[in-house]
């Protein structure tokens, strides 16, 4: 299992998407890809939203692979906050109408097989796993 | 913050010429999105934004190039993309983007799509 903590500064975006590269050193370029988005559109939310105010705390994401699957939690000490109760977003709008934003939660539920929330001892728990290809 | 962007402009005939590489995410995108609206703000209207070399779009990239569309949009003028990697152009499709912007796999062609005399 491999760990990394850092300051939610958007400055941690590009830190955090070399963490992965590493963690998941092997496997497909499609793959880190997909986790590095949707890591990456998680911590940008926390980062953006999840200081109101206050000084910016601390993200730690953890990563684990094997011959199946990919699972990752993001640990943030922000304000409770489950992206999954996003609505989805319209897709299928002319381009006058479509909303700014909206997207980051999309694309996490899109390219992960699984994702839940959890607020435990006052953190934000976001649990993903994604099958690697050619894994049943 | 960008450390890991990298912007170049220049003009071919009446298109501003916009080629972004490295990351476009929460941390870059803003100062991705000051350089397209000082074109625009200068009266540009036939925008090409070449993503050939950039290796990271977040939702917040594609905000930017939505941003830049409707304001093109409005004011009458063309945005084109430049882009052939599977990667990003997998982003575009899962946002929908593929269906309203005008995508061509490389710079010269997504320059010949521009109407003539632009």
């Amino acid at each position: 299992m491999a760990e990394f903590t850092i300051r939610a500064d958007l400055s941690a975006l590009a830190a955090i998407a070399d963490f992965l590269a590493e963690a998941l050193a092997g496997c497909s370029d499609e793959l880190v890809f997909a986790i590095q988005l949707a890591v990456d559109e998680a911590c940008s939310n926390t980062i953006l939203y999840g200081y109101p105010g206050g000084e910016a705390g601390l993200i730690t994401i953890t990563c684990t692979v094997d011959d199946e699957t990919v699972r990752v939690t993001i640990a943030d000490d922000g304000v409770a906050f489950d992206p999954l109760t996003a609505p989805p977003p319209l897709l299928d709008i002319p381009v006058e109408d479509r909303p700014i934003g909206g997207l980051g939660v999309h694309f996490i539920r899109t390219v992960m097989d699984s994702v839940s929330y959890a607020r435990k001892d006052g953190m934000n728990v976001l649990s993903m796993e994604k099958r690697r290809a050619g894994s049943p | 913050m960008g450390d890991h962007l990298e912007i170049t402009e220049r003009r071919e005939g009446a298109v501003d010429i916009v080629a972004v590489k490295g990351r476009l995410d929460a941390s870059s995108s803003e100062i991705a999105e000051g350089r397209i609206n000082r074109l625009l703000d200068a009266g540009g209207k036939n925008l090409l934004i070449n993503l050939c070399d950039l290796d990271y779009i977040s939702s917040s990239g594609l905000r930017v190039l939505l941003a830049a569309l409707k304001r093109l949009k409005k004011d009458g003028g063309t945005l084109r993309i430049a882009c052939g990697n599977p990667q990003i152009l997998e982003v575009f499709t899962m946002a929908g983007f593929h269906r309203i912007f005008s995508i061509s796999p490389d710079e010269a062609a997504a320059l010949a799509g521009f109407p003539a005399g632009s």
